[in-house]
């Protein structure tokens, strides 16, 4: 039998620790113990074959950290390791027992908070399970993981370069957490739709305490569990380390995770041959597999935060999507980061769970604008996404680089449509959003939707999409334009829930294009919506209408207990109304100095009915910014409320700009800033940023870690003639050394000024910089008189 | 509040204490939240230590090179290796903040620098009076980067400390520690007295340093 079939109807049970093995050979172990495969083979021969002698039905290969960037400093090459490690469990096992390759961590941290990107990762593993090509072995086994990102791309390099069966096992801390904050719900809704044969916990703290977390996997994951606890946690006593959990109390705790439903065992850092055999002559008395049925709920997660459709109505922002939408097109083509994670603070803070997410403009390349999004977003929150496109590139891309169950956002009921997008959502463990159209055009009633529904249906299910994966959007209709068929679609939407187990989903706000008062149709329809069984709608929850509906749907069906949320919401809203109110009558110097950010918006209003905008930003703002500037430099105030007063601007500025001639915002000077490669700090450079955006400079921010080839080619595209360059390590000086050597030879007429916590105005000279800013505001004086006198 | 190390916070922004008053609020808030979010976790162990010219050897399997550093320390014969992390929780937020409001993110990242100073003292006050109790002395602690201990060593104290694995402590391709709130570092225990104190003018960095005379220096 091999060991798919076999672990789906019997107890496996794999071997104990090997590294805590080898310690007591190498008490002083200074090199990868992955090495060992080829100097001292007999070594782990040995091991194995107590392991196997002690009732493992399964061993482990030796090549945890086998992998590129672990073996960096070693002379033996991954595949050298890898094809001796295998060589050795064969040799071992003789036939009795399967085997498996062990694929650990990296040891870096993915981008955007690391250095590691994914392509990088994902060739690293994909280098280790090459190596299996010659050297086949039974199945592969992907553990201790602490980044579900990180064990995503194995999974990944698994499936797309062998066929061979794979466990994915993550470790996670007492809070149940994991290092980078994945909780084991999440881990599991995130991977239980994907190819994957096993799901387990390993390492940690040991089996008494990690049991709370073995029976929470149990309830979330649709594969057999696999469950390899450390022997307790360890200590040092007379400098030998010490685990806290003998055979005897590991074998107890182990009977009740066999109790609970684990179904495949073994023994991480500290067990021993003896824990494993305890286990064995348990396993080996154990008759019959306790199997348990879950019904599964419909569940979509980022990488820690899990929105259960099950629980009552979901609300998905729609504002990132450039259709209609001025600013947000104008922010993806030019990448603007900055204002699109506002725009998704916005939604969550009005109450959007989920964000759709729409790049959808030709001008751009959509496939890394999308990638670049959801890397971004997911960097600084944990909301799920939804990734609306109609292109299948741009959508596997994203589902590529999502950490966690995303929705598509959609599939028609076209055959090539079908065929394209649902594959896409089998292989990522994708929800997806059936919309009631196909080959003959929109529906023309009712029951045209049901059956366009249900043909959707009866394909994703073909293709081993469970229910809880489907949603169907039976379309809204514009009224204004197909009024008799806003029913239909209410109709059908009722019709769906009931006739069939998926889920229904509507983007609300289409209702009232073209009409007057656009919100009360919208949550008018809502309302009927809800009525008729919506579970989720895609709409704009910053409107106000809209959240105050859903906040009174959420009372009125029972969903929000005691009324809790409708409660604190209403008493939040007269607060802050309250607060608007008793700050509106202080000046717009006062506002901007103290930074009364609350006040700004209504002063700059009243101000544009009688004073041109220009004449506002010459006469008013930029004196009170000198009278900042100079207090900051006269040590008056400080950097904290400099900062203040200069985001109180930048409100400012977002009214205003609306009002200014677009030849003056045409022609406001380019400047180019950007964290030297390598280096990962930016908040200087944000500082730096927002103070020379005050002063009415177009900043073109390239962000952090950015290669002097990207350096180069935007102060092409954009024609600039300044650029900024920060850098707070040692280490990544070199970079802006060169980074100013390139720009120097290619654009000599382009002036560069530079900062940051490591450099001296010494070494700036001795780089070539054409400016040292010791502080923020430093830079803004040079940047003012360079474009003024061309200095 | 009466925990909140105003003093730190004040000197990681770089505001005299006497100055900071109207910015007490938005300290607390930010001080409140990132003992929400930060999850510090520390790694560290003692090994046996020769110092011999200018190399560390440390229990025959490891060893590091600083002439100024050995000098310094050359009577001691134990080393504590330390690293310790806020976690990538705090990370996630500074960015988070940079984004949406910049005060604030300033001033988390001076309170996020301070509690990872405070908790990394607490740690090395433990470790001094535990020797003091074995007749034993510690010196000021070091870090890679410092003097002329070279930041590559950054991997050798990940690795002693196994603190990839550990408590989540990486290194990016350019040695910059991730998660960013985060420390490396050692101490030298030894039967004779240690420096306790040092002299910027030892330092690599003394003609280039920002910090005027230690000011915000791990030193």
């Amino acid at each position: 039998m091999n060991f798919k079939e076999y672990i789906k109807s019997n107890y496996l049970l794999l071997d104990g620790a090997m590294g805590t093995e080898i310690q007591k050979e190498y008490p002083n172990l200074n090199f990868s113990p992955e090495i060992l495969n080829i100097e001292n083979p007999e070594l782990i021969e040995n091991i194995h074959k107590k392991y196997i002698n002690s009732g493992s039905q399964a061993i482990i290969t030796n090549t945890f950290g086998a992998n590129s960037y672990k073996l960096s400093n070693s002379k033996y090459s991954v595949t050298n390791v890898i094809e001796s490690a295998i060589t050795i469990a064969k040799k071992a096992s003789l036939n009795k027992v399967f085997i498996g390759l062990n694929i650990g961590p990296i040891g870096q941290l993915l981008k955007p908070l690391g250095s590691l990107d994914f392509d990088c990762a994902y060739n690293h593993f994909k280098e280790q399970i090459m190596v299996l090509k010659n050297h086949p072995v039974d199945f592969i086994y992907l553990q201790t993981f602490s980044d579900l990102q990180e064990l995503r791309i194995a999974l990944l390099a698994v499936n797309e370069n062998s066929n061979l069966p794979v466990i994915a096992s993550m470790t996670f801390n007492e809070n149940f957490q994991s290092l980078t904050g994945t909780t084991i719900e999440a881990f599991a809704v995130s991977l239980r739709d994907m190819d994957v044969d096993a799901l387990g916990i390993n390492c940690s703290l040991g089996s008494h305490a990690l049991l709370p977390g073995i029976e929470s996997l149990l309830n979330y994951s649709k594969q057999p569990v696999l469950f390899q606890p450390n022997a307790g946690l360890p200590t040092i006593k007379n400098n030998t380390t010490i685990y806290s959990e003998n055979p005897k109390i590991f074998l107890s705790n182990m009977e009740k995770a066999c109790d609970l439903g684990v179904r495949i065992f073994g023994g991480c850092c500290g067990t021993t041959p003896k824990h494993i055999k305890l286990l064995s002559l348990y396993l080996n008395n154990k008759k019959t597999i306790k199997t348990t049925t879950h019904q599964f709920k419909t569940k979509i997660c980022s990488y820690s935060n899990v929105v259960d459709f099950d629980k009552g109505i979901v609300v998905i922002g729609e504002r990132i999507n450039p259709t209609g939408k001025k600013k947000i097109k104008n922010a993806l083509i030019k990448n603007d980061m900055e204002y699109l994670i506002k725009e998704s603070i916005n939604q969550i803070n009005s109450g959007a769970q989920i964000l759709d997410l729409n790049v959808g403009i030709p001008e751009i390349d959509q496939i890394s604008s999308m990638t670049n999004l959801i890397n971004e977003i997911q960097s600084v929150l944990n909301t799920p996404l939804q990734i609306d496109s109609d292109n299948p590139l741009v959508i596997e891309k994203a589902l590529r680089n999502y950490c966690g169950k995303a929705i598509i956002n959609s599939v028609t009921g076209k055959i090539s449509s079908l065929k394209t997008i649902v594959p896409l959502a089998k292989k990522y463990g994708a929800a997806i959003v059936g919309l009631t159209i196909d080959e003959n055009g929109l529906p023309k009633s009712t029951l045209d939707r049901v059956s366009i529904a249900e043909k959707i249906i009866n394909y994703c299910i073909s293709k081993g999409i469970p229910n809880e994966n489907i949603f169907i959007d039976a379309l809204t209709m514009t009224v204004s334009a197909q009024q008799k068929e806003v029913p239909d679609t209410l109709n059908a939407l009722k019709e769906i829930k009931n006739k069939y187990n998926v889920k229904t989903i509507l983007g609300t706000s289409n209702i009232s294009h073209g009409l007057p008062n656009r919100s009360v149709l919208n949550r008018t329809f809502l309302t009927m919506a809800l009525s008729n069984g919506l579970n989720a709608t895609i709409t704009d929850p910053t409107c106000n209408d809209i959240f105050e509906t859903i906040l009174a749907y959420r009372v009125l069906n029972g969903e929000d207990i005691d009324s809790i949320n409708y409660i604190r919401n209403f008493d939040c809203t007269k607060d802050k109304k309250d607060k608007e109110h008793s700050t509106i009558k202080t000046s717009l110097h006062d506002s901007i100095y103290y930074g009364y950010k609350e006040s700004i918006i209504k002063i700059i209003n009243d101000k544009l009915e009688k004073q041109k905008a220009l004449d506002i930003i010459h006469n008013e703002i930029m004196p009170s910014l000198n009278i900042l500037g100079n207090d900051f430099n006269n040590q008056k105030i400080y950097l904290p409320q400099l900062i203040r007063g200069a985001e109180t601007v930048k409100i400012a500025f977002e009214i205003l700009k609306e009002n200014l001639p677009k030849s003056h915002i045409k022609n406001q000077p380019k400047i180019l800033l950007a964290t030297v490669e390598g280096d990962v700090h930016d908040i200087g450079k944000n500082i730096v940023k927002i103070l020379l955006e005050n002063q009415g400079f177009n900043i073109i921010d390239l962000g952090k870690d950015v290669s002097e080839t990207i350096i180069l080619k935007t102060i092409e595209k954009e024609n600039i003639k300044l650029i900024g360059l920060s850098s707070l390590m040692t280490t990544t000086l070199p970079s802006m050394e060169k980074t100013i050597k390139l720009v120097k030879e290619n654009h000599p007429n382009v002036a560069i000024m530079v900062g940051g916590a490591v450099l001296t105005f010494e070494y700036s000279k001795q780089i070539k910089a054409d400016f040292y800013g010791k502080n923020a505001q430093e830079s803004v004086e040079f940047a003012k008189n360079f474009f003024l006198k061309g200095i | 509040m009466n925990n909140l190390p105003i003093n730190e916070i004040s000197n990681f922004l770089n505001i005299p204490v006497k100055e900071i008053d109207s910015l007490i609020p938005i300290i607390e808030n930010n001080w409140i939240e990132l003992i929400h979010d930060a999850k510090f976790k520390y790694s560290s162990i003692i090994l046996p230590l020769i110092i011999k010219n200018s190399t560390f050897e440390i229990s025959n399997q490891f060893s590091f090179k600083s002439s100024k550093l050995a000098k310094m320390l050359i009577h001691s014969n134990q080393i504590f290796f330390y690293s310790a992390t806020l976690g990538l929780a705090v990370d996630k937020k500074l960015k988070l903040k940079s984004y949406y409001n910049l005060e604030d993110a300033l001033v988390y990242n001076a309170c996020a620098n301070s509690l990872i100073e405070i908790e990394t003292q607490k740690i090395f006050d433990t470790l001094k009076k535990q020797q003091a109790r074995l007749n034993k002395y510690t010196s000021i602690r070091f870090s890679p980067g410092y003097l002329d201990l070279d930041l590559s060593n950054q991997n050798l104290f990940l690795s002693i400390t196994n603190s990839t694995s550990k408590i989540g402590l990486t290194l990016s391709n350019h040695l910059a520690l991730i998660p960013e709130k985060s420390i490396t570092a050692f101490s030298c225990i030894s039967n004779r007295k240690l420096p306790t104190s040092y002299n910027c003018s030892l330092c690599d960095f003394y003609n280039k340093c920002l910090s005027e005379g230690g000011f915000k220096c791990e030193f």
